[in-house]
């Protein structure tokens, strides 16, 4: 039988609403971690995560609690992200958890993304504990909180816990909570008498990479058993592995005999392969294999796609190497080879969003001592072409000339956003300038206005976040779902550089905002291209009709004159130094561009 | 025997210029007595040391600060001290560097007799305002009874230092100051475009905004005017920043160009013995002490790599009007490169000597980069 004491939950929270003091409270109550002394928070383990203030990849851990029935309970935190680009991420871990804790900060209230993520913890039959956070706060306002609460799961009020992380207030409560509220794991059938003989199935939800025992995947066990030297098999790739190791995660990996039916833990199954273990895989047993991997898991979709470039060519193979490993760590990130005219080798990265774009980029250049570019980010476009022929391109580049193409379509978001009623009009205007279609308003509360549109993937890839964030004074929040695709019209937009065509810059772009962009992309560039040896022309055109233009005039004067009786070191020095910026350009055509161009260009101001 | 050229450095001025760079100081009279004599010492030292000992003097050059100011008795000693130690002909070119308004015009005479015969003034502009922004003491007519002191002394060979790119200065301005410094007929022209250089008190006005930055532009502009007239004028552009009649470049001038050895004495002076490059500290007082107590003031030394002498090769080659030699730099640069910057009329070739163009050589740095990073 399965066991009964075992508890998968996750929480469910807003950056910055206390999911991880929460989560170190819990370590602390269960004693896997000592004292408040100088911990840092637990499940936030990345640097990058860390500055960012938000919990990119999932990671889970094991906490053993002695409840007051006198049983011992096993509890499996299973961390999930918090950004609107990780819903993917957000999914796997819902989907190895029988329950949520909803975590609102008392002085906020109910975010956009919490709003998705309830949604989405209630599509997966979820258990949910709402908890208001932060109830030592001043600004508290918990009863108000707690309707939007009621409001949104459709609770009781006396069922909405409060809490204070910080000052471990009420932890004692969600832990019983969690213990009384949240069922155990589902039993796989009651065919069998006994777990060892069900069938294994092992879901994958994350995956670590280990430079001496290889790939190991963070998994739940739904049935069966999962033990060292057992065949098992991977059913996305039907790769057979002999099982090295199993055991639970707490502060370290701990081996076990073996994980059974609802536990989680992680596996080494002593595959050195990168890339063999699909996040979001299921694992099987060779000997009593089941024909169908378990259901609930949605493959990983990039939205945002950019070709990344080492900025040095020799480092072309350590970034392929680095991709590898990265992909290992994250099942979203796509990647296939591609060459630009302009950039050379490289790679064409598939995003779950700006974000992840950034903090692939970050990561490689950080972990792996890359220097990269990136070209401007765009979403994938589905071209209906006049031999009636379906293309998907995702590559500027690969846009059909105007007269091979019958359609284009676009992917469309379904968009809500939570504001105080306040910033409706400015954030109404800014939906109208990309493009959104405006669907209804509902109000949590008074002092709450949920705006739902409908808008093109694209005009939220860019700064839309920011830009919403910056007009609401950061009180807005926002979220999104892919709904599906609309017929669009779009066109490339190529930027030329002294008359050749620079690859590497082209867009696809709405024809009513082609102007405006190819203005905007010449000025910047105007600004960011130092005069050199010609002057350079800067172009923006459309086909081949030229629609903004700026030019660099030629440098005229660069040489140091001066010689202080004889002072050749000091000339040869400042060449020097001259020589280290040249190595910071690159050559565009004939023209030196310096590499913060391209970041530049996808800033806007 | 060493050929050589000799470098004194006299690092005192009547008053600091706003923009100036050069190790140089408001003078002193007690400290510039000490710094007579152990200039002397530095001197003697160097005679005794390999490569110098008993070398061949190609051209001597009193610089600075304000060498004029040196007492005249005391420069026969400094001749008297280098004739005897190293070989130094009648023909030898001498020259000292001279600023207008420091009340030295009644020394040129003597400077002649002892066998000084070239005089270099550091007249600047011919514009009173430019003068005084830049922080000169003298003024225009100074300029004049500068250059006519000198003729009236003997000296043949005089030289003009001329500014462009001054602030407030304009294509006009400039050439009007031009016309007044031809209408001198010096042999030679030396004219740089002012740098705004740290720790001056042009760098800290334009900082507070006092003052506006040099227009490359405008400078430019000038450049372009000045070729133009000084070639008119029938000088010859023999180097990037100077102009000469017909044999009256500077010998002096050309050995920083040629990478033949030359010896520095002196706060900050520089030298070259055909492998290395070495100079004396910046300080006036560690210079006095050291020598003092017998020691060297050198400040530091630096090897010239194989590679690094062949840029210097390129970059000094390329100042001059003799060029560089198109053998050599096929041999150690990208020939692709050299061929886009010949097609683009970057580079001009003249009895297999790479030139850059006169109406391009304010670009050399950018010229010499693009060579360097293609190779
Ligand atoms: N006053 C107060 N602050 C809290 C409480 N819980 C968390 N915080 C603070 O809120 C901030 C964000 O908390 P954190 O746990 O990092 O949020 P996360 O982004 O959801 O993981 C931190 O400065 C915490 O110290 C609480 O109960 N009361
Ligand atoms: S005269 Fe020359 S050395 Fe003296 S302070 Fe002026 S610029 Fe400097």
């Amino acid at each position: 039988m399965i066991k009964k004491n075992i508890r998968n939950f996750c929480i469910i929270a807003h950056i910055d609403h206390g999911k991880s003091t929460l989560a170190d409270r819990l370590l602390e109550a269960t004693g896997l971690i000592a004292s408040i002394g100088e911990r840092t928070q637990f499940l936030d383990d990345m640097d990058l995560e860390r500055e960012r203030g938000i919990t990119i990849k999932a990671h889970a851990i094991t906490m053993n609690h002695k409840a007051a029935d006198g049983i011992e309970y096993v509890l499996n935190l299973i961390d999930t992200p918090g950004h609107v680009d990780f819903s993917y991420e957000v999914s796997r871990s819902l989907a190895a958890c029988e329950g949520a804790i909803l975590l609102v900060d008392a002085s906020q209230g109910v975010e956009a993304q919490t709003i998705a993520n309830v949604y989405l913890a209630l599509e997966n039959d979820l258990t949910i504990i709402p908890a208001i956070n932060k109830i030592d706060l001043v600004s508290a306002q918990p009863d108000l909180v707690q309707q939007q609460i009621m409001d949104l799961i459709g609770c009781e009020a006396d069922e909405v816990l409060r809490i204070s992380a910080r000052q471990g207030i009420g932890i004692d409560q969600v832990i019983n909570a969690v213990i009384d509220l949240i069922p155990p794991p589902k039993p796989y059938s009651d065919k069998f008498s006994s777990i060892e003989d069900e069938p294994l199935q092992a879901l994958i939800f994350d995956s670590i990479f280990d430079n001496y025992r290889g790939a190991i995947p963070y998994i739940k066990v739904v049935s069966g058993v999962l033990k060292p030297d057992q065949m098992i098999f991977f059913h996305s790739t039907r790769k057979k592995y002999q099982v090295d190791e199993v055991g639970l995660l707490r502060l370290k990996r701990e081996p076990q005999k073996q994980l059974a039916a609802g536990e989680v833990g992680y596996i080494i199954p002593g595959c050195k392969e990168v890339g063999e273990t699909r996040v979001g895989d299921t694992i099987g047993d060779v000997e009593n294999p089941l024909p169908k991997p378990l259901s609930g898991y949605r493959e990983p979709k990039p939205m945002v796609y950019a070709g990344l470039y080492p900025t040095d060519a020799d480092e072309y193979e350590d970034f392929q190497n680095a991709l590898a490993k990265l992909k290992l760590n994250d099942a979203s990130l796509q990647y296939e080879p591609e060459t630009s005219g302009a950039l050379g080798f490289g790679f064409r990265c598939g995003f779950l969003g700006l974000l992840h774009l950034e903090i692939v980029q970050e990561r490689l250049e950080r972990e792996y001592n890359l220097d990269l570019v990136s070209t401007v980010p765009n979403v994938k476009y589905r071209i209906a072409c006049t031999d009636d022929q379906i293309l998907y391109v995702d590559n500027p580049v690969h846009l059909p000339s105007p007269m091979a193409i019958k359609e284009v379509e676009e992917p469309i978001v379904k968009a809500q956003i939570v504001t105080p009623p306040e910033f409706i009009g400015a954030i109404m205007q800014l939906s109208m300038e990309r493009r959104g279609i405006y669907e209804n308003t509902e109000y949590l509360d008074p002092q709450r206005a949920v705006l739902h549109f409908k808008m093109p993937l694209a005009e939220i890839i860019y700064d839309f976040y920011d830009r919403l964030k910056s007009m609401s004074r950061g009180y807005a929040s926002f979220d999104y779902e892919h709904t599906g695709w609309a017929v669009t019209k779009m066109v490339r937009l190529d930027i030329l550089l002294n008359g050749e065509l620079i690859d590497a810059l082209s867009v696809i772009v709405h024809e009513d905002k082609a102007y405006a962009w190819g203005r905007r992309v010449v000025d910047k560039l105007a600004q960011i291209i130092p005069r050199q040896m010609f002057e350079v022309a800067i172009q923006a055109a459309i086909s081949s009709r030229i629609i903004a233009r700026a030019t660099v005039r030629a440098l005229r004067k660069n040489v140091l004159a001066k010689c202080y009786g004889g002072d050749i070191t000091r000339k040869r020095k400042l060449l020097e130094k001259q020589k280290e910026g040249k190595k910071r350009m690159k050559m565009l055509g004939h023209v030196e561009v310096p590499q913060e161009a391209f970041m530049a260009i996808l800033k806007s101001d | 025997m060493t050929k050589f050229a000799l470098y004194i450095h006299y690092p005192f001025c009547i008053k600091r210029c706003n923009y100036c760079a050069f190790v140089s100081s408001v003078i002193d009279d007690k400290i510039a007595n000490s710094y007579q004599k152990v200039l002397l010492t530095e001197l003697k030292q160097k005679a005794d040391e390999q490569p110098w000992r008993d070398g061949k003097i190609r051209s001597a050059y009193f610089g600075g600060g304000t060498p004029s100011l040196m007492p005249v008795d005391f420069i026969e000693i400094l001749l008297n001290t280098i004739s005897n130690s190293f070989c130094l002909t009648p023909e030898t070119e001498i020259t000292i560097e001279t600023n207008p308004g420091s009340d030295v015009n009644d020394r040129f005479k003597e400077f002649f007799k002892l066998g000084i015969n070239r005089l270099s003034i550091g007249a600047q502009s011919f514009n009173d305002d430019e003068l005084k922004l830049l922080g000169r003491i003298h003024s225009t007519d100074d300029i004049c009874d500068a250059v006519q002191a000198g003729r009236e002394a003997g000296f043949e060979n005089i030289s003009l230092d001329l500014l462009y790119g001054i602030p407030g200065q304009t294509v006009n301005s400039f050439q009007t100051s031009l016309q007044k410094a031809l209408d001198l007929n010096p042999t030679h022209l030396s004219t740089y475009a002012l740098s705004i250089e740290d720790n001056t008190p042009f760098a800290r006005m334009v900082k507070n905004g006092s003052l506006s930055a040099p227009d490359p532009d405008l400078a430019a502009d000038q450049y372009s005017m000045l070729i133009d007239v000084m070639k008119n004028a029938g000088f010859n552009h023999y180097e990037l920043t100077n102009y000469s009649k017909s044999g009256f470049e500077s010998t002096h001038n050309k050995t920083y160009w040629q990478r033949t050895p030359y010896l520095g004495i002196g706060t900050a002076a520089h030298s070259f013995d055909g492998q290395k490059r070495f100079w004396n500290t910046n300080s006036i007082e560690t210079y006095i002490r050291n020598l003092k107590s017998d020691k060297i003031p050198l400040n530091n030394t630096e090897f010239i790599s194989p590679p690094e002498q062949i840029e210097e090769q390129l970059y000094l080659g390329l100042r001059t009007s003799a060029g560089l030699d198109v053998d050599f730099a096929r041999k150690h640069f990208s020939k692709n490169t050299l061929r886009e910057l010949v097609l683009d009329g970057f580079l001009n070739i003249q009895h297999r000597k790479y030139l850059v163009p006169e109406k391009k050589w304010l670009l050399l740095d950018e010229v010499v980069l693009k060579i360097l990073s293609t190779s």
